[in-house]
C-alpha cells in the first residue's frame, strides 16, 4: 500500500499539467457538439482564445486568434484586425509564451504525445536553427498569403489542429456524413502533414510548436516583456547554464524567445535564481538584504521584519489560492452547463418523428425575431414527393426567400420554393462576404446564371452577422449586372430550415423542378460539377 | 533487476516501438494517398474509406499495444532518472559575460585581432547564409501566390505540386543556415577559447558580481510595456466599435471547410 502510495504520489499530474487540462476543457467545453456534429455558434466565439484551437473544432468555445487573424487579412477588413491585433498584443503583453506552456490545447497534445516511450530526438545547433522557421511560417503564411488575396494560408495549407479538431473531429459524426463527399487532395495533404506532425512530436519535445507555429512566433516578441512569465535573479546567477541543459525547447537562456516559462528549469537551478516575474510581491523571502554597518538589534529588526511579511504574504496567498481555485471551477463548470445543459435536457426528452422535426425546424424559422422573414408554409407530403428533409432525394422545404432589388432594396421581391413553376432547376447558394471559398466560387455560379438564364434559377443566399447596406455595398461593386439574384438570409433562418444548423459554409444546393434535392455540397463548388448535374437534370 | 538490464530492456522497447510507430505513420499516409489518387469518382462513403484503411489497421493496433506495453514497462521495471545534469551555456552568452571582464586597454593586440577576426567570420557566414535563403525565398514566395507561372493553371494537384516547390526551397534555405551554424559554433569556440585567454592576461580591476544597471533596464521596460498595452486597448476599443467583433463572430460560427482541408 505504501509503495502504491508512493507511486501515486511521484506521479501525480503537476499543477502545469492539471492548469493546461483544465484550459483545454474551457476553450473546447462545448463537449456536445462532438455528440452532435455540429459546432458552437454562440456569442462567445466573437472572443479569442490565447492558444491554438481551431473555431471549426465542434467542441470549441472561442475563435482561433491565427484563424482570426488571417481571415481580417484576406477580407480586408481593418475593424476585424485591429480588433484580432489588439487581443493578441494584450495577450502577449500579459502572458507572452506562458500562454504556449499553460493555456494552449495544441502544446498539451504535443507533451501528451512526447510521452510515448521512445528514444527521444534531443535539441542541439539544428534544433536551434530551425526554431527560426516559424517566423518564415508567420511571415508567409499568415501576413503574406492572406494579404495577397490567396487565402488563408496557414490554416488551409498547415495548420494541424485544423486537420484534427476541426476535420477529424467533424468527420467522426454520423450527422456529417456528406461530408465525405468533399474529401480530396487537399485533406490528402493536410493528413499526411497531421500524420508528420504527430510522429515527430512523439520523437521530439514540442515538435510543431518549437519549429512550425506561428502564434508561437507571434507571442515570443513579447517574452521579455509579459507580466506573467520566468526571470533570472542576476545577482544569484553562478551562469552554471544548468538550466539550459535541463529545458528542452532551444533556449539560449532562460526568459528568452524560445522560453514557455514551463518552470521546469526552477528545480534543476541550484542557486534558487530563477523565479516568476513579479515573485518579489507574492512570494516569501529568505535572506534579509543586510549591510556591513548594521548593528546587531537593527538586523534583528530586520530579520523581525522580514518575518512579519512573510507571514502576511502567506496568509494572503492562501486566500487568494482559495478563491482563484473556487472561481476557477465555478467558471468551468459554468461553462459546461451553459454550453451542454440543452443538449444533455435533450436527451431526457422523447424522440420525435424526423419529418416532425423538420416542420417544427421550419416553424421555428418563422418565430425569430428577424424581419421580413419569409412566411414558410406546410410541407407538401402528398404520397408521390418524397418527404421533406435535408439530405439528397428528399423534398426541399417550401419557403419564401426575400430578393435583393437592382437598386438594394430586400422583400420587394420574392422567390419561394413552393410555387416552382415545374420546368425550372434551382440552385440554391448560401455565402458571405468575409469568407474565403464562398467569393471564390461565385464567379462559377454567375456564369451558370448566364448560360441557363432560361431554365435555372440561382439564388445566392448571403448569411446573417453582416450589416444588409455592406451587403448590397459588396454585391453592387463586384456583381452589378449579374443573372445571379441574390438574398439575404436574415437570422439564417432558411439555412437552419435546410440544414438543421450544421454551419458549413459555402453550401449548395440544386433542386429540380419539384423541389427535390438533386445535390447537396457542403464545400466549395466548380462549375463542371454544376454543369454537369444541371445538364442530366435537364435531359431527365 | 541490474539498472544496466532495464535500460537495455527499454532501449530496446523504444527502438521496437519507433519502428512501428514510424511503420503506422507511413501506411496511414500511403493509405490516404491510395484513397483519393486511386483515379475512382466520388463520392467517398464512410464505408470506402473504411475498407481503404482496413489495410493499415495491424500496425496501428501494433502501436497501440505497444503504447501499452510502454505504460507497463514504466509500472513494472520504472528506470532511474538521472539526476546529474551537466551545465551548458551558450557560448555567445559566455563570451558577452567573459568580455566584460576584460580590460581591453591592456589586452594582447594579437588576441583582440583574433576575436575580430573571428566576429567578422560569423558576420560573412550569417549574411552568406541570409542572402541565400532571400535567394530562396523569392521564387518560394511567387510559387506559393501565383502557381500558373511555375505549373500550368488547374486542379488542386498542381497547386500540391506548387507548394512542395515552395517546400523544396524552404529547405534547402535551412540546410543552407544549418550549415552556417555549425561554422558559427566552430567560429565561437576559437573565440571563447581566446576570450578566456584574454580574462587571464588582463583582467577588468574591480569587477564581482555582475552589477546591471537595474534602474535603467526597469525604466525601458515599464515603458516598453505602457506602449504595448496602450497599443492593444486603443486597437481594440478601434475594433469593436468599427464592428471587428462581429466579424470574427461571423467567420468562428461556420466552419471554413477549406481550412480544415474540405474541398
Amino acid at each position: 500500500m505504501k509503495k502504491v502510495k508512493a507511486w501515486f504520489k511521484k506521479h501525480k499530474p503537476s499543477k502545469r499539467r492539471l492548469i493546461q487540462v483544465y484550459a483545454g476543457l474551457l476553450f473546447n467545453a462545448n463537449l456536445a457538439g462532438f455528440a452532435t456534429g455540429k459546432i458552437y455558434q454562440g456569442p462567445t466565439k466573437n472572443i479569442c482564445t490565447p492558444g491554438l484551437n481551431c473555431y471549426s473544432c465542434p467542441g470549441a468555445s472561442g475563435a482561433c486568434p491565427l484563424g482570426s487573424l488571417q481571415n481580417s487579412l484576406y477580407a480586408n477588413s481593418k475593424p476585424m484586425v485591429y480588433y484580432v491585433l489588439g487581443i493578441i498584443l494584450l495577450y502577449g503583453f500579459l502572458f507572452g509564451r506562458w500562454i504556449c506552456g499553460f493555456l494552449c490545447p495544441f502544446g498539451l497534445i504535443q507533451e501528451w504525445l512526447h510521452k510515448i516511450p521512445t528514444p527521444k530526438i534531443k535539441k542541439g545547433k539544428i534544433t536551434r536553427v530551425l526554431s527560426y522557421f516559424k517566423y518564415v511560417i508567420l511571415v508567409v503564411f499568415v501576413v503574406i498569403l492572406p494579404l495577397m488575396y490567396v487565402s488563408p494560408g496557414f490554416c488551409k495549407f498547415i495548420c494541424p489542429a485544423g486537420t484534427m479538431e476541426g476535420a477529424i473531429g467533424h468527420l467522426s459524426n454520423e450527422a456529417n456524413t456528406s461530408s465525405f463527399d468533399s474529401l480530396g487532395p487537399w485533406f490528402t495533404w493536410k493528413f499526411v502533414l497531421l500524420v508528420f506532425f504527430v510522429v515527430g512530436c512523439i520523437f521530439m519535445y514540442r515538435f510543431f510548436c518549437r519549429f512550425f507555429c506561428p502564434l508561437g512566433a507571434l507571442y515570443s516578441l513579447f517574452n521579455k516583456i509579459s507580466l506573467v512569465g520566468v526571470k533570472v535573479d542576476e545577482p544569484k546567477c553562478t551562469h552554471c547554464g544548468i538550466c539550459v541543459s535541463k529545458c528542452q525547447m532551444d533556449i539560449k537562456h532562460v526568459g528568452d524567445q524560445e522560453c514557455i516559462s514551463c518552470g521546469e528549469c526552477m528545480s534543476a537551478c541550484p542557486t534558487k535564481a530563477i523565479q516568476w516575474k513579479g515573485g518579489k510581491w507574492v512570494l516569501p523571502e529568505n535572506e534579509i538584504q543586510t549591510t556591513p554597518d548594521m548593528t546587531p538589534e537593527e538586523v534583528a529588526a530586520a530579520e523581525l521584519a522580514l518575518e512579519k511579511r512573510n507571514a502576511r504574504i502567506t496568509k494572503r496567498n492562501k486566500v487568494v489560492k482559495t478563491v482563484v481555485g473556487v472561481v476557477m471551477v465555478a467558471l468551468l463548470a459554468g461553462a459546461l452547463v451553459y454550453y451542454n445543459g440543452d443538449y444533455v435536457m435533450s436527451l431526457f426528452q422523447p424522440d420525435e418523428p424526423a419529418e416532425t422535426q423538420v416542420e417544427e425546424t421550419q416553424a421555428q424559422a418563422t418565430q425569430g425575431d428577424a424581419e421580413g422573414t419569409a412566411e414558410l408554409t406546410e410541407a407538401d407530403t402528398t404520397p408521390q414527393k418524397p418527404p421533406v428533409g435535408y439530405e439528397v432525394g428528399n423534398t426541399c422545404g417550401a419557403m419564401e426567400i426575400p430578393l435583393f432589388g437592382k437598386d438594394g432594396s430586400l422583400g420587394n421581391q420574392v422567390f419561394n420554393t413552393a410555387e416552382l413553376s415545374g420546368s425550372r432547376i434551382t440552385v440554391l447558394n448560401f455565402w458571405f462576404t468575409t469568407c474565403v471559398p464562398c467569393k471564390e466560387e461565385l464567379p462559377d455560379f454567375d456564369r451558370i446564371a448566364t448560360e441557363y438564364k432560361d431554365s435555372v434559377d440561382v439564388i445566392a443566399l448571403h448569411s446573417d452577422t453582416r450589416r444588409i447596406e455592406n451587403v448590397t455595398q459588396w454585391i453592387a461593386e463586384n456583381y452589378p449586372n449579374s443573372d445571379i439574384q441574390f438574398a439575404y438570409d436574415e437570422g439564417d433562418a432558411h439555412y437552419n430550415a435546410l440544414f438543421d444548423g450544421m454551419g458549413t459554409y459555402p453550401t449548395t444546393v440544386i433542386l429540380d423542378e419539384n423541389g427535390v434535392i438533386l445535390a447537396k455540397f457542403t464545400v466549395k463548388v466548380h462549375y463542371d460539377e454544376l454543369k454537369t448535374i444541371i445538364d442530366e437534370a435537364l435531359a431527365s | 533487476m541490474a539498472s544496466k538490464k532495464r535500460k537495455l530492456i527499454h532501449l530496446i522497447y523504444g527502438l521496437v516501438l519507433s519502428l512501428l510507430v514510424v511503420l503506422a505513420g507511413v501506411c496511414l499516409m500511403v493509405a490516404c494517398l491510395q484513397i483519393y489518387h486511386s483515379g475512382e469518382t466520388r463520392p467517398f462513403t464512410p464505408e470506402r474509406v473504411a475498407k481503404a484503411f482496413e489495410g493499415i489497421a495491424v500496425p496501428v493496433w501494433l502501436c497501440i499495444g505497444g503504447i501499452v506495453g510502454g505504460i507497463l514497462l514504466t509500472l513494472c521495471l520504472p528506470l532511474e532518472e538521472d539526476k546529474k545534469i551537466k551545465g551548458r551555456l551558450d557560448t555567445q552568452v559566455t563570451i558577452t559575460r567573459l568580455m566584460k571582464k576584460v580590460d581591453l586597454a591592456n589586452c594582447d593586440e594579437a588576441l583582440l585581432k583574433g576575436m575580430k577576426k573571428e566576429k567578422t567570420r560569423r558576420m560573412v557566414v550569417n549574411m552568406s547564409a541570409s542572402v541565400f535563403s532571400l535567394l530562396m525565398a523569392v521564387p518560394a514566395v511567387i510559387c506559393m501566390t501565383q502557381p500558373s507561372k511555375f505549373v500550368p493553371e488547374g486542379d488542386a494537384d498542381n497547386i500540391v505540386v506548387a507548394v512542395c516547390c515552395a517546400v523544396f526551397g524552404a529547405v534547402v534555405a535551412l540546410a543552407a543556415w544549418v550549415g552556417a551554424s555549425f561554422l558559427t559554433a566552430y567560429s565561437l569556440q576559437k573565440e571563447v577559447a581566446l576570450v578566456k585567454q584574454a580574462v587571464k592576461i588582463a583582467p577588468l580591476a574591480g569587477v564581482g558580481k555582475e552589477d546591471a544597471p537595474q534602474n535603467d533596464k526597469h525604466i525601458v521596460l515599464w515603458v516598453a510595456r505602457g506602449i504595448v498595452l496602450a497599443a492593444a486597448v486603443v486597437l481594440m476599443i478601434l475594433g469593436i466599435t468599427g464592428g471587428g467583433m462581429t466579424d470574427v463572430l461571423e467567420n468562428a460560427i461556420k466552419i471554413c471547410t477549406s481550412c480544415i482541408g474540405l474541398g
